[in-house]
């Protein structure tokens, strides 16, 4: 009661303040409005409302309160606010002269504004260089310069390092903090020119990682990019799945979840060793609420289980379950929210829905009637990926003769269509309606015991795979077409000269035989495929896995961490006991020797990806045929078989 | 450069709010609230830097703050500006103010909102720092503030003020104002 009483006569109280203030804008006197004016620009900081004066408030500041002299000053801090590109134009030059003006005081702003005037319109640039250039004195010094010139770094980076570190214990802590962040800071501007020098201070990044406070945290996170290597991108980004949990607000988190994103993705997945650990890392970050990336995990779980065709069926089972929980996700269906990974979940198992292992439960999950509460596009993959499934059940359980379940099937299909048929999504009616057909068709054949499954797969057939962003330049042009010739009758020559304008800053582009060559981007991916055609180079690797997929009890990923110890345990104790014989064996072939002392290089992935990682990493072929022979072949794993000609890495 | 400046108390108020960059009032509102919401939460011995904001368009700004007793003063600024010159700058236009004001205090700030802004004027111009010297910044408030007084000159401040109040058409204020027992009478204003 209280409460509503204050509000109301706060409210009141400021609507009459505002009525003796408009009475006062009528006034004749200068200095009342003056001072009215004065009241309104309080009250516009405090939120109210107060363009209904614009026309006083321009009347009062015509008034010639100040002199002359002091005129320019003001004159100079308003233009500086609202300068545009055409009044920058114009007054240029005024603002030139101002720059040789007898007060320091006046040049000093004049100086200033042409920084403004600079950025609205660039052209004054030139002409006002040379005077600018005598005005400026030395910059303002850096107070802490690490220009790229320098040599030696170390130096420089030492001192960093003590300045994160030591806490004066005389300090306030929060100049410490912000030595700290200060500290941090410039060691990731180092990073971006000297990323080695900064490599050996991991320890103290990590440390920084779990400190109090967010923004040293933010800091930490962007030098970790520089980091990481393949031996602790597990634990690094174990480490952040943890902060993950316990990040309270949204906007730490998805950096986070967008830092994992970026270190795992980094340089086409060099620093991953073990693909399933990271499908597992995906999965697990679908469970973060509120997320504005959902899009990101999406599109890297598609990303991996296109180009990993090892992963598949691992990945395939994943995407499955998410599905069948899909009532989790549907609560959140904002754009870019966690839902988008259903979009990825449902192309996944629709397009590689020969790992699926059971296909019927997956149809039905996507066929629920609450898919239609997901967004629209959402929606259109769904019932796209549920014809391509429909394909592969039929081809299963007509395979199994069994007419039945496969006429129940169809059935099933046109009961639940109806619904998507009536989307208010476009895209998602015409799709809903094209299959709705196609099943009814399949319906009347069936019915007719005529065997559908073939045609109906062969309406799926083919792999969808990514293209290189060369390959158009490996398509041979057929014969006799010519690129560079003209298709129609080019323009005489006395007619294009009159009436070419004179473009003052454009440069003139030639019109006669203009170059083919599209300008590709020159991606790191692409750069292993450059030059080699064929794929015979690329050596084929079995899988060795030998873990069960689900550990009860326990975070999926973790399970990968204290795996891929084991068996580097074991690697290294069997590159021991065979080194002697293989210093021989390797000499004589002349191969790579230990490929340097990095360990890093031994460090065997346990997938190969169709990435070209095999030029990066050095694979001793003996320990590979010894691994092939001895290990247990997965009965779910197929090996990873070569790529097309054509195709290549994204 | 630096996009704006906010100075706001404990509880949120803004004392003052300078833009250099145009929004709209309620954007303007909304910055002010989310700023504070993220100001307010930090402790006292974090790091006076803020970053990871979705405010003022872009990701390229970060918050830079100090807290005076029951006033947090924040600066807006890209990533084109030095962090400890900034919060320097911050300490010096403190201490302007309370070289101007003697002994400055969120009052001082309310009521002579104008005098503050012509401070902060000599201080910061379009957005970029102009001057960091206090005795300079102090220099050119004196001259201003003389010159002010010789618009009118000393002795005519009262008259000016008189002439203001005289043709003031306030509507009709009651003769007689009765708080219960109290009776007051408010004497007519004739002119003189």
């Amino acid at each position: 009661m209280v409460l509503i009483s204050t509000l109301s006569r706060y409210a009141k109280y400021i609507s009459t303040c505002i009525d003796e203030i408009k009475q006062e804008l009528k006034q004749d006197n200068i200095a009342v409005k003056a001072n009215a004016v004065c009241k309104l620009t309080y009250l516009q900081m405090l939120g109210y409302d107060v363009s209904w004066a614009a026309f006083n408030i321009v009347e009062v500041m015509s008034s010639s309160k100040f002199t002359y002299k002091y005129d320019t000053g003001v004159a100079l801090t308003g233009l500086s606010c609202f300068v545009t590109p055409d009044l920058a134009r114009d007054l240029a030059n005024d603002i030139m002269t101002l720059m040789s003006h007898t007060k320091p005081y006046i040049r000093k702003k004049a100086v200033l504004i042409m920084y403004k005037v600079f950025l609205k319109y660039p052209e004054s640039l030139r002409p006002a260089f040379p005077r600018l250039k005598e005005k400026l004195e030395d910059p303002d010094p850096v107070l802490i310069s690490l220009s790229s010139g320098m040599p030696n770094h170390s130096a420089s980076i030492q001192k960093l390092r003590i300045l994160i570190e030591d806490s004066d214990q005389n300090c306030e802590p929060s100049v410490n903090a912000c030595m700290k962040y200060l500290g941090l800071l410039a060691m990731s501007k180092i990073l971006k020119t000297h990323p080695k020098s900064v490599q050996s201070h991991k320890d103290l990044i990590l440390q920084c990682l779990d400190d109090k406070d967010e923004s040293i945290r933010l800091r930490a996170l962007d030098l970790l990019y520089g980091m990481v290597s393949k031996k602790n991108l597990m634990e690094i980004v174990k480490k952040l799945m943890l902060h993950v949990d316990k990040a309270e607000g949204t906007t730490y988190r998805d950096e986070l979840l967008t830092k994992i994103i970026d270190i795992c993705s980094q340089s086409n997945y060099q620093y991953i060793t073990n693909f399933e650990w990271y499908i597992s890392i995906l999965v697990e970050l679908t469970r973060l609420e509120g997320t504005r990336h959902g899009h990101l995990i999406a599109s890297q779980m598609l990303d991996v289980s296109i180009r990993v065709k090892a992963i598949r069926g691992f990945a395939v089972a994943q995407m499955a379950t998410l599905l069948d929980n899909a009532h989790l996700l549907t609560g959140n269906t904002q754009r870019n929210g966690i839902c988008e990974v259903l979009y990825a979940a449902a192309w996944i198992c629709g397009e590689f829905s020969e790992h699926l292992e059971d296909p019927m439960q997956t149809l039905e999950a996507m066929l629920r009637p609450k898919v239609a509460t997901l967004p629209g596009h959402i929606q259109a993959v769904y019932v796209q990926n549920a014809a391509k499934l429909f394909a592969t059940v039929l081809r299963s359980q007509e395979g199994a003769q069994d007419s039945q379940t496969a006429q129940e099937t169809t059935q099933l299909l046109i009961e639940r269509l109806p619904l998507f048929v009536q989307s208010a999504n476009l895209e998602v009616q015409e799709r809903a309606s094209c299959i709705l057909q196609l099943v009814k068709y399949v319906q009347k054949l069936q019915q007719k015991q005529v065997e559908v499954a073939e045609e109906v797969t062969a309406l799926f057939a083919g792999e969808l795979n990514p293209v290189a962003p060369k390959a158009q330049k490996k398509v041979p042009v057929p014969e006799g077409l010519d690129l560079d010739a003209w298709i129609n009758e080019p323009p005489s020559e006395s007619e294009s000269e009159d009436e070419k304008p004179r473009a003052v800053f454009t440069e003139e582009e030639p019109r006669h035989a203009r170059p083919r060559h599209a300008e590709v981007d020159e991606k790191e991916l692409a750069r292993v495929y450059q030059e080699t055609p064929g794929v015979e180079h690329i050596p084929v690797v079995q899988i060795d896995l030998s873990v069960p997929l689900k550990v009860p009890g326990m975070p999926m990923s973790d399970q990968y961490l204290k795996l891929e110890e084991e068996r580097r345990q074991k690697e290294r104790a069997e590159k021991k006991k065979k080194e002697k014989k293989k210093k021989r064996e390797k000499r004589g072939r002349g191969k790579k020797a230990d490929s340097g002392p990095e360990s890093e290089e031994d460090i065997t992935p346990a997938h190969m990806s169709g990435l070209g990682t095999c030029t990066q990493v050095s694979i001793p072929s003996q320990n590979q045929s010894r691994r092939c022979s001895t290990a247990p072949q997965h009965p779910r794993f197929v090996p990873w078989h070569t790529l097309g000609p054509h195709l290549g890495p994204l | 450069m630096i996009k704006a400046i906010l100075i706001f108390n404990n509880h949120g108020k803004p004392r003052l709010i300078r833009f250099y960059q145009y929004f709209a009032e309620d954007m303007q509102q909304q910055i002010i609230r989310e700023t504070f919401h993220l100001v307010s939460k930090r402790d006292d011995n974090v790091c006076n830097f803020l970053e990871g904001g979705s405010l003022i368009g872009g990701s390229d700004y970060k918050l830079i703050y100090r807290h005076y007793a029951t006033l947090y003063f924040v600066f807006c600024v890209d990533s084109s500006e030095s962090e400890l010159g900034i919060l320097d700058l911050i300490q010096v236009f403190v201490e302007t103010l309370d070289k101007c004001f003697e002994n400055v205090c969120e009052l001082d700030l309310i009521f002579h909102m104008d005098k503050v802004h012509y401070i902060l004027q000599e201080v910061v111009m379009g957005g970029m720092v102009l001057e960091t010297n206090m005795n300079e910044i102090v220099a050119q408030v004196e001259f201003q503030n003389r010159m002010e007084k010789s618009e009118g000159g000393l002795s005519a401040a009262p008259a000016r003020a008189v002439s203001a109040v005289k043709n003031m058409n306030l509507p009709e204020i009651p003769r007689n104002i009765n708080i219960g027992d109290i009776n007051i009478k408010v004497p007519s204003l004739s002119p003189f």
